[in-house]
C-alpha cells in the first residue's frame, strides 16, 4: 500500500491509501505501484487515476503540476501538485 | 467648564468616527476570514511544493549536479530585498514592524547596504514609500493587489525576481513579511528565498504549520513522511527539463504563499485597530456624555438658584 496526496492550490483534493497512481507524464503516460523508486517528473494535461485501498477508482483533473515519488522506510508516498 | 454646544459637538464627531470604524472593523473581519481561508487552502500545497523542494535541493547539492546550480548555492554578492507591506494606513503596527526589521537589517549590513549592494522590490505603497524614503528608486514594485490574491497575479512579481537572479542582477532574495500564525498574532519573519537551501526551506516548512490550532498535529506527520535520507530520485524526462520547470514554479509558490499569509496578516491586524479604535470611541462618547449631563445640570441648578433668589427678592420687596 501507499499514500496518495493531491494538493491544489484551493486544498487537498485527496489524501488516502491506494494500491495505484495513473497519470500523464511529460515523457509518457505512467502507472506507480506501491514501493516505486522514488521519482519526480512534471505532469501533463489530463487525468490522473487513482486506485483507492478499497478498488475504486477515482479520477482528478490536471492541467499542468508535478509528482513526485518518495520510497522511504515508513512506506511509499506519492505527492501530486495540480493546477 | 466646557459649553453644551462644543460637548454636543464632539459628541456628534465622536460618534461618527465609532461608526466609520465600526464598519472598516467589520469589513475586515469578512476580509481576513476571507484571506485566512485562502491561505489555509494552498498551505498543503505550499507546504509539500517546499517539502519537495527541499528534498531536490538535498538531492543535488549532495549528487554534486552541475544542473541549474544557479537557483543553489551562489557566493553572494548582491542581495535583493523584498519587503511585503500593505498599501493603505489604518493597519495598527502592521507596516512599521515590518519596515523596523528591514532597518534593522539594513543596519546590520551597512557596510553593504553604502556600497550599493542591495536591490530592492517592493510590494505595497507603503514598503515603496520607506524604500523611497531611502533615497533608492526600488527594481519593482507592485500594489493594488486584489485582497485575495489569485496565483496569476503573482506571474510578474515572480518573473522580476527570477529573471534578475538569473541574470545576475543580485545573487540572494530576502524578503520581509508578516507570517500569519492566528487572528490575534502575526509575527515579521525574514526568509532567505534565493538560492535555495534544505535547511532554510525546511524552517520555511515548519513555520507555515501553526503550533496550536488544527493543523498543529500535522507536524508529526511531516516528520514520519520527510525524508531522513538523500533521495535518490529518477528525473524524467530529463533533471534538466525537470528544474527548469520546476524551480521557478517553486518559486513562484513560494512568494504566492508568503503573499496570501501576508494578505490575512494585515487584515487581521486592521481588524484587531479598528476594534480597538472602536473601543476607545465608544468609552469617549460615554465619557464626554457624562460631562455633557453633569454641565447641562449645573446649568439647571445655577438658574433655578437665580430664579428663587430673584422671587425672594421680589417677594421680599413687597
Amino acid at each position: 500500500m501507499m499514500h496518495v496526496r493531491i494538493d491544489s492550490l484551493r486544498g487537498i483534493l485527496f489524501e488516502s491509501d491506494a494500491e495505484s497512481l495513473t497519470v500523464g507524464t511529460k515523457s509518457g503516460e505512467i502507472t506507480v505501484l506501491p514501493n516505486h523508486r522514488s521519482l519526480i517528473t512534471s505532469l501533463r494535461p489530463g487525468a490522473a487515476k487513482v486506485i483507492d485501498a478499497n478498488g475504486d477508482e477515482k479520477y482528478f483533473e490536471v492541467k499542468s503540476g508535478f509528482l513526485e515519488v518518495k520510497n522511504i522506510k515508513s512506506g511509499t508516498f506519492l505527492t501530486l501538485l495540480v493546477d | 467648564m466646557a459649553s453644551l454646544n462644543n460637548l454636543k459637538k464632539r459628541i456628534g464627531g465622536v460618534k461618527s468616527i465609532n461608526q466609520i470604524t465600526s464598519a472598516m472593523e467589520l469589513v475586515a473581519a469578512t476580509k481576513m476570514r476571507k484571506a485566512q481561508e485562502a491561505a489555509l487552502a494552498s498551505r498543503f500545497y505550499a507546504f509539500d511544493a517546499l517539502e519537495i523542494l527541499g528534498n531536490v535541493t538535498d538531492y543535488l547539492v549532495k549528487s554534486g549536479a552541475e544542473l541549474e546550480k544557479t537557483f543553489f548555492a551562489r557566493t553572494v554578492e548582491k542581495t535583493l530585498i523584498l519587503i511585503v507591506t500593505s498599501d493603505k494606513g489604518l493597519v495598527g503596527s502592521f507596516n512599521s514592524s515590518i519596515i523596523k526589521k528591514v532597518e534593522k537589517f539594513l543596519k546590520e549590513n551597512a557596510d553593504d547596504f553604502k556600497a550599493g549592494k542591495f536591490s530592492f522590490v517592493t510590494v505595497g505603497q507603503k514598503g515603496t514609500d520607506f524604500v523611497r524614503r531611502l533615497g533608492i528608486t526600488p527594481a519593482g514594485h507592485f500594489s493594488n493587489y486584489g485582497d485575495i490574491i489569485d496565483v496569476g497575479e503573482i506571474e510578474e512579481l515572480a518573473g522580476i525576481l527570477d529573471r534578475g537572479y538569473r541574470k545576475r542582477k543580485w545573487d540572494r532574495i530576502v524578503s520581509f513579511s508578516m507570517n500569519f500564525t492566528s487572528a490575534l498574532s502575526q509575527e515579521v519573519v525574514e526568509r532567505r528565498i534565493l538560492p535555495f537551501e534544505a535547511k532554510q526551506i525546511r524552517k520555511t516548512v515548519e513555520e507555515v504549520i501553526p503550533n496550536t490550532g488544527r493543523y498543529s498535529n500535522l507536524k508529526a506527520e511531516i516528520s514520519k513522511r520527510r525524508a531522513t535520507e538523500t533521495l535518490d530520485y529518477i528525473m524524467e524526462p530529463s533533471p534538466k527539463e525537470i528544474l527548469d520547470d520546476l524551480l521557478p514554479h517553486l518559486l513562484k509558490i513560494q512568494v504566492y504563499h508568503l503573499m496570501l499569509e501576508a494578505n490575512a496578516s494585515e487584515h487581521s491586524s486592521r481588524r484587531v485597530t479598528m476594534k480597538n479604535a472602536s473601543d476607545n470611541a465608544h468609552e469617549l462618547t460615554n465619557e464626554l456624555t457624562l460631562a455633557y449631563n453633569k454641565t447641562r445640570q449645573e446649568m439647571i441648578t445655577k438658574e433655578l438658584g437665580e430664579l428663587t433668589g430673584t422671587v425672594a427678592a421680589i417677594t421680599n420687596n413687597v
